[in-house]
C-alpha cells in the first residue's frame, strides 16, 4: 500500500509540480530561448594565427637582426655597431613584451620567461663570468646573469669596456644567441604542431587552451605589478626602494616596457591581431556573450576600461620608473592602484563568469 | 519492504549486501590511492609546498617528512588491498581510516566532500563483520563464516549513503540553485563544444533543467533505490547523472564511489548471486544462505555509539542556521555538509604588512608561499586567510619585525556577481583568533 502510494501519486504529483516551478524559474529569466552561443574555436585560432605566432615572428627577426650586429661586434668592434645595437635593443625588449605572457605550451616547457628576462641581473657576476671564459649560460646559478637584462646591462653601462675587451663581446654574444636559440625554439614548435594542438584544445579545464590563456596572463600582470613596479617602489620591501630593480635599467625603458606589456595582454583580452587595428574573435566578445554586467556595466566593458586607466596611469609617469621610483610616489602609486584593480577584475570577475578552473586537483567545491 | 530505515527484523540479515560492498569499495580505494601517486599529488600537495593549512582543533597534526609519506601511501595501498580481499580486515581498514584520514587532515585546502565521504565510511567498515565472508580471513580460516548478521551492519551503510544523497539535495534548495541556475548557467556553457548533448549546453533552460533534475535526484534516489518496483529506473538515473557529472566536471573518482556505492541497496539476493560468481576462494555457496540464525542483539554501548555518529551526521551540517551571514559568501559552517557543485567562486587575496616601529609596510602576494590549489582555496575561505595571517606574523617576526600589523585586500566574485571586498582590510588580522563564532572582520555581502 504504502509501496504503491510512493511509487504511483507520489511520483507524479512531484512531477507535475516540479514541472510548474520550474517553467516559473526558467521565465523569470528570459524564458528557454537565453543562451550563451561562443564558439572557443575560432577565438582560438584568432589568437595563435594572428596574435601570438606573428608576436613571435616579429621578435625572432628582430633578435636575428640584433644578433648579426653582436656577431660583427665580435669580430670588429665599432662606436657604430655598438650604438645601432643600442638602439636595436629597444626594439628587440619592446617586442619581447608582446610574447611574455605566452608562458605555456612550447614557452613554459623550457621555463622560456625566466631565461629570457630575470631581472635585476648579477653585474658582477656577468664580468666575473666573462673574464673566467668557462661558462655555461644554462645553469641555475646563472640564472641572473644571462638573457636580456645582461644584455643591458653589457650594452649600456659597459660600453666602453665592451670595446676593448674581447671576453665582454663575447659574453653579450653567447646571451644574444641564448635568447635567439630558445626563441627560435618556441616558434618552431608553434609552427610544427602546437598551433594546432593549441586550436583544438577547447574548454575550461586546466589542459584547455583558454585555462592556460587565462592563467599565463593573469601570471604575467602579477609579475608586472610585482616585478616591474612593487618591487623596485619599495611595495615589498617595508619601504626600502630598489631603482636598480627596474627592468632595462640601463637602456631607461622600464616605463616603455611596462606600458607595453600592459597594452599587450589588453591587445589578447580585445582580439586584436597583432601589430594592427584589425580584430577577430575575442575574450571580450566572449564576455560579452555570457551579459554578466559589472555593477552599472558589462563587465566586458569594465575590463576594457580598467586595462585603459592602467596603462594611461603607466604613461603618465613619463619618464623611466628608475629615475623617479624614489620620488615621484603619487604617479607610481597610481599606476600601482589601477594595475591591482585591473588583476583583481582579472583573477576573479573573468574567471568566475567563464567558469574557467586554474589547478589541475580534482574539485568538488566550486 | 527492505528499505533503508528497515525496521528490527526478527531474523538477522543477510550479510552479502555488505560483502560485495567491502570488495567494490576495496577496489576503488586502491585504485584512487594509486591514482592520486601517479598523479604526482603525494609530492605536489605534501611535500612541496612549505605551508599546510591546518584544521580547526587539529594543528598538531604535521606533515610528514617525504620518505614517510610515500611509506604511508603504501600502507594506504595495501590497507585497501587487505580491504578487498578480506585479508586480516579489522587490522587492514583501521590502517586503512588512519592513514587516509590522517593524510586528509594535513591541509584543509585539499578538502573535498569525497574524501570526508571515504574517511567516514573506512571508519564504519572496521566495525562491520565485512569479512565474515567472501574474504580469505574465512578462506584461512581465521575468522568463521557468518553469513547473517544485525540488520544494522548493512542499514548504517545505506543510512549514511543516503545522508550523503539528501543533505547534498537539501543543500541545491536555495535561490541560487533553483530560481539562477546558478552556478551551471555558468558552467554548462562553457562545455557547448562536447559530443552529442554539447549543442544543447549554451541554452539556459538546459541548465535550469539541469538544477531542478540534479535537487530532485539527490533529495529523492536513496529512496526509490530502497523500493523494489522503482530501484532498476534508480539506478539507470544514478549511473546518468553520476556519468554525466564525470563527463562534464573534474571530480575525480567521486562518480565511481557513488555508482558503486548504490550497489548496496539491491536486494540479498542480487548480492547473493553476486558472490556465488566470485572465484573459488570468495565462493559462498548457494545453501549457506538458507539457514536462520537467531538475531544477534546489538549491545548498548554499540546502540549508542551509532545514534552518537548518526546524530552527528545530522546535525553538524545544519551549523551554517547560527550565522547570520550569507553561507556561501562566508562560508561558515560551509564544510562536511555535502554541499556539491554548488558555488562559482573566485577571489584574490593580497596582505599588507606594516612595521608599526618604523611605519612602514610591505605587500605579501600568498603565491610566494603557497601552490596553486592552497592559493585558490585560501582566496575564498575566510578561516584560511585568518590562518595565513598568522603564519606571516611569524615569519616577519623570525625577520626581526616585533608585533607587525597585517591586514587583507580580499575581492571575491560569488555566482559571478561583480568582485567585492571580502575581508575587512582595516582589521589586523593578528589580533583575531579562529573560532566557531562569527567572523566580524568578514564583510557583509551587500555592503
Amino acid at each position: 500500500m504504502l509501496k504503491k502510494l510512493i511509487s504511483n501519486s507520489f511520483l507524479k504529483n512531484s512531477i507535475v509540480l516540479m514541472g510548474i516551478l520550474f517553467f516559473g524559474a526558467c521565465d523569470k529569466n528570459g524564458g528557454k530561448l537565453s543562451q550563451v552561443n561562443f564558439d572557443q574555436k575560432p577565438m582560438l585560432q584568432n589568437w595563435a594565427q594572428h596574435i601570438i605566432v606573428p608576436a613571435y615572428a616579429e621578435f625572432n627577426s628582430n633578435l636575428q637582426q640584433f644578433s648579426l650586429l653582436s656577431d660583427s661586434l665580435v669580430n670588429k668592434p665599432s662606436n657604430e655597431l655598438l650604438i645601432s645595437l643600442q638602439k636595436n635593443f629597444k626594439q628587440v625588449y619592446l617586442s619581447f613584451q608582446a610574447v611574455k605572457c605566452f608562458e605555456f605550451g612550447p614557452a613554459s616547457n623550457i621555463s622560456y620567461k625566466a631565461m629570457l628576462n630575470t631581472y635585476p641581473c648579477d653585474t658582477i657576476k656577468i664580468v666575473q663570468n666573462a673574464q673566467q671564459a668557462n661558462y655555461n649560460l644554462s645553469t641555475a646559478a646563472n640564472a641572473d646573469a644571462i638573457g636580456l637584462p645582461a644584455i643591458d646591462f653589457l650594452l649600456f653601462s659597459c660600453a666602453d669596456e665592451l670595446l676593448n675587451n674581447a671576453a665582454l663581446r663575447l659574453y653579450l654574444q653567447q646571451c644574444v644567441n641564448q635568447v635567439g636559440n630558445l626563441t627560435s625554439q618556441v616558434v618552431q614548435e608553434w609552427n610544427n604542431g602546437y598551433s594546432q594542438q593549441f586550436t583544438t584544445a577547447i574548454g575550461t579545464d586546466m589542459g584547455s587552451s583558454l585555462g592556460l590563456v587565462i592563467n599565463a596572463l593573469n601570471k604575467d600582470y602579477e609579475l608586472i605589478k610585482n616585478a616591474k613596479i612593487g618591487f623596485p617602489a619599495g611595495k615589498k620591501t617595508l619601504g626600502q626602494t630598489f631603482p636598480n630593480a627596474c627592468e632595462a635599467v640601463y637602456a631607461d625603458l622600464s616605463t616603455e616596457l611596462l606600458a607595453a606589456n600592459i597594452t599587450s595582454i589588453y591587445n589578447l583580452y580585445q582580439g586584436l591581431h597583432f601589430n594592427s587595428t584589425q580584430r577577430g574573435p575575442s575574450l571580450q566578445d566572449y564576455l560579452k556573450e555570457t551579459k554578466i554586467s559589472y555593477y552599472d556595466e558589462m563587465l566586458d566593458q569594465a575590463i576594457a576600461l580598467q586595462f585603459e586607466k592602467a596603462i594611461t596611469a603607466v604613461q603618465n609617469i613619463e619618464q623611466p620608473l628608475s629615475k623617479v621610483i624614489s620620488q615621484q610616489s603619487s604617479l607610481i602609486d597610481e599606476a600601482y592602484l589601477e594595475i591591482q584593480k585591473n588583476i583583481v577584475l582579472l583573477k576573479t570577475d573573468l574567471p568566475s563568469a567563464l567558469g574557467v578552473l586554474i589547478t589541475y586537483q580534482d574539485n568538488d567545491g566550486d | 519492504m527492505t528499505g533503508i530505515f528497515s525496521l528490527p527484523s526478527k531474523h538477522n540479515r543477510s550479510l552479502a549486501p555488505l560483502a560485495v560492498f567491502r570488495i567494490i569499495f576495496g577496489a576503488l580505494l586502491l585504485f584512487s590511492t594509486i591514482r592520486f601517486w601517479l598523479k604526482g599529488w603525494i609530492y605536489e600537495l605534501y611535500i612541496q609546498p612549505q605551508f599546510h593549512f591546518k584544521y580547526f582543533g587539529f594543528d598538531w597534526i604535521k606533515v610528514a617528512p617525504g620518505w614517510l609519506m610515500y611509506t604511508l601511501f603504501v600502507l594506504m595501498a595495501l590497507a585497501a588491498l587487505g580491504i578487498l580481499l578480506g585479508y586480516r580486515y579489522r587490522l587492514s581498514a583501521t590502517l586503512f581510516f588512519l592513514t587516509f584520514t590522517y593524510v586528509e587532515l594535513i591541509d584543509v585546502a585539499n578538502y573535498l566532500n569525497h574524501y570526508y565521504f571515504v574517511s567516514l565510511m573506512s571508519l564504519l567498515l572496521i566495525f562491520l563483520p565485512a569479512h565474515r565472508l567472501a574474504s580469505l580471513d574465512v578462506y584461512l580460516k581465521r575468522v568463521p563464516l557468518k553469513t547473517h548478521s544485525n540488520h544494522w551492519a548493512v542499514s548504517l551503510l545505506k543510512l549514511q549513503l543516503a545522508i550523503v544523497y539528501v543533505y547534498a539535495g537539501i543543500a541545491k534548495l536555495n535561490p541560487d540553485w533553483l530560481l539562477e541556475a546558478l552556478p551551471l548557467k555558468i558552467w554548462l556553457p562553457a562545455q557547448a563544444h562536447l559530443p552529442l548533448i554539447g549543442p544543447l549546453l549554451k541554452y539556459t533552460w538546459v541548465a535550469y533543467f539541469f538544477s531542478w533534475f540534479g535537487a530532485f535526484y539527490d533529495l529523492t534516489v536513496p529512496f526509490f533505490l530502497s523500493i523494489k518496483k522503482t530501484r532498476p529506473y534508480a539506478f539507470a538515473a544514478v549511473i546518468l547523472f553520476h556519468l554525466l557529472t564525470w563527463w562534464l566536471f573534474p571530480i575525480g573518482v567521486f562518480p565511481w564511489v557513488m555508482i558503486f556505492s548504490t550497489l548496496i541497496f539491491f536486494s540479498d539476493n542480487f548480492h547473493q548471486k553476486i558472490l556465488a560468481r566470485l572465484p573459488k576462494v570468495f565462493k559462498v555457496s548457494p545453501l549457506s544462505w538458507d539457514v536462520k540464525m537467531t538475531p544477534t542483539k546489538l549491545p548498548l554501548i554499540a546502540k549508542t555509539l551509532i545514534a552518537g555518529y548518526l546524530a552527528f551526521q545530522l546535525l553538524f551540517p545544519f551549523r551554517f542556521l547560527l550565522y547570520s551571514q550569507p553561507l556561501f559568501w562566508t562560508e561558515q559552517g560551509y564544510r562536511f555538509s555535502w554541499r556539491v557543485m554548488l558555488v562559482e567562486k573566485a577571489g584574490y587575496v593580497t596582505y599588507t604588512l606594516t612595521n608599526p616601529s618604523t611605519g612602514f609596510s610591505a605587500e605579501i602576494e600568498p603565491s610566494e608561499y603557497l601552490n596553486p590549489n592552497q592559493e585558490k582555496q585560501l582566496s575564498t575561505q575566510a578561516d584560511l586567510i585568518l590562518q595565513f595571517a598568522h603564519f606571516l606574523e611569524k615569519e616577519y617576526q623570525k625577520k626581526g619585525v616585533v608585533n607587525p600589523v597585517i591586514t587583507a585586500q580580499a575581492y571575491v566574485s560569488l555566482q559571478s556577481q561583480p568582485s567585492r571586498l571580502f575581508i575587512n582590510p582595516t582589521v589586523d588580522l593578528t589580533n583575531e583568533t579562529e573560532s566557531f563564532a562569527a567572523k566580524k572582520w568578514i564583510l557583509p555581502y551587500a555592503h
